[in-house]
């Protein structure tokens, strides 16, 4: 195996941060039962391989390589990515997918719990709460919508960017880095403000504003069968929508 | 609602990037009820019921996370079904009344539901084609590997159409059916409640993140509320 991590320097190439970046953003474009993302993954790091490709035969098997089964967080897969373009680019292609089983594990388990079990839930519950308890009108909403849309893009971007510095930076031993991030630290006040969220968003739901609804007999109603039925056990989605549907309808003709 | 013909282009537009946007390409908030839900119903004339229907279905399965390939009920789809018949339907017959949402609502969640099979399928079609790309990286032809990623955006556009757009002009074409039915003349000025839609969204939240530990931040809100309708209706009763 070549090694020559001590010429190439921390940052990637020009022009690789930007494809990379951009290209994560299509790794489920092909998503498939057998290989989950390995062919948005293969198509990302194309640019990559075209780079350092050694004639024909080389770049075949670094495709093979590439064109496999995949699966990460689609979030922080810029970061393995950068990772593998900068193994790639050392000469360590043979070590890659070891190296790419090993971020399938890490960043399923960061990234899951961080953007798809608190960040993107907390952002939507509060910009829920806000839409349903002010005023609504159309500067309201759009700055509640555009700040939601804007938070969100901020922390997507920088991790899709930023991850490919990130991954090129560590090179093979990522994986390694990422296992000691400090998770906990940015995930606990996030499910304080989700915790937070829902119970506002239950309590005013309580708070009906409309005169002509007869306070508190249709929420406390409604509510109280929800919580008997939906949630006494687990439903499922469908069971759990058309409880709600026909409470909801019940209510429109009897009350 | 006059139906013009690039008012639905520009809806089909709409569907796609919330289908693109929830799985296939970047996945940002745009694919999200409230937001495709606002903006389809400001296409329509009535974003207040977009709004309003993106609300009842933002949070309403949120405690199902896509992962590891787990394919939740389609909430791109869904909301802007429910947002575009809601909003197209309001100004038909009864304007901004329970009776347009709550039929949006439930064509919202059946194509979520469609949404998310024809997801399932699309899978599986991706599958087929797998020796196909082992053929183009066999050829080392990269032109070609780079085709199959927009024919995989190609297929979530058609499936965006078929699960979302298509079902949204047959519901607001069947409208005038339903207002005939006695009942929904009967209640006209009927009100949905929509804060059932929302309890059921908060307790979807709360199955995320309210563990043991913070069962009082959950609570206390509540608690003040309760105390609050209880001291109200003993100073009506008082009074």
């Amino acid at each position: 195996m070549k090694h020559m991590e001590n010429v190439l320097p921390d940052i990637p190439p020009r022009g690789i941060v930007w494809k990379l970046g951009w290209r994560s953003g299509l790794l489920q474009a092909l998503f498939s039962p057998g290989r989950m993302q390995g062919v948005g993954f293969g198509w990302a790091v194309l640019p990559v391989i075209l780079r350092w490709s050694r004639g024909e035969e080389d770049m075949k098997q670094r495709l093979f390589r590439h064109f496999t089964f995949f699966n990460a967080n689609p979030y922080l897969g810029s970061i393995v990515m950068g990772s593998v373009a900068r193994m790639e680019a050392e000469g360590q292609g043979d070590a890659v997918p070891g190296v790419k089983q090993r971020f399938s594990t890490i960043t399923g388990a960061l990234g899951d719990r961080l953007f798809w079990a608190h960040l993107r839930p907390m952002l939507l519950g509060l910009a829920v709460l806000l839409l349903a308890t002010i005023p609504q009108d159309e500067i309201r909403v759009s700055i509640i919508l555009f700040s939601l849309l804007f938070l969100f893009g901020m922390v997507n971007w920088s991790f899709r960017f930023a991850g490919v510095l990130y991954g090129w930076r560590y090179g093979y031993i990522t994986p390694l880095r990422m296992a000691r991030w400090p998770l906990q630290k940015f995930v606990n006040p996030m499910a304080t403000v989700g915790a937070l969220v829902s119970g506002l968003l239950l309590s005013s739901t309580f708070l009906v504003s409309d005169s002509n609804i007869p306070i508190p007999v249709h929420p406390s109603l409604g509510l109280l069968l929800i919580i008997l039925v939906a949630f006494g056990k687990k439903l499922s989605p469908v069971l759990r929508f058309v409880v709600v549907w026909i409470i909801a309808l019940l209510t429109m003709l009897y009350l | 609602m006059e139906s013009f013909g690039w008012i639905w282009l520009v809806a089909a537009l709409l569907v796609i990037l919330a289908e693109l946007d929830s799985t296939a390409a970047f996945q940002t908030m745009l694919g999200q009820p409230v937001v495709i839900g606002t903006l389809t119903g400001s296409l329509f004339g009535n974003w207040q019921a977009g709004l309003a229907a993106g609300i009842m279905l933002q949070l309403f399965w949120i405690d199902h996370l896509p992962l590891g390939g787990r394919i939740p009920p389609h909430l791109g789809i869904g909301g802007f079904t429910a947002a575009l018949v809601a909003s197209a339907v309001s100004s038909n017959l009864f304007p901004y009344t329970g009776w347009p949402l709550l039929y949006g609502i439930l064509w919202g969640a059946a194509t979520a539901f469609l949404g998310g099979y024809l997801t399932r399928i699309l899978r599986n079609i991706n599958d087929r084609l797998m020796p196909i790309v082992d053929l183009a990286v066999e050829e080392c032809d990269t032109k070609k590997l780079s085709r199959f990623i927009w024919l995989g955006i190609l297929n979530h556009s058609v499936l965006a159409i078929v699960a979302g757009w298509i079902p949204a002009r047959i519901a607001v074409s069947l409208w005038p059916l339903i207002t005939r039915i006695p009942v929904v003349f009967q209640k006209a000025e009927s009100h949905l409640p929509i804060e059932l839609f929302v309890a059921v969204g908060a307790l979807s939240l709360a199955r995320l993140h309210v563990t043991r530990s913070r069962t009082l931040i959950f609570a206390a809100p509540l608690f003040f509320v309760l105390l609050f309708l209880i001291l109200q209706s003993i100073n009506l009763e008082g009074s």
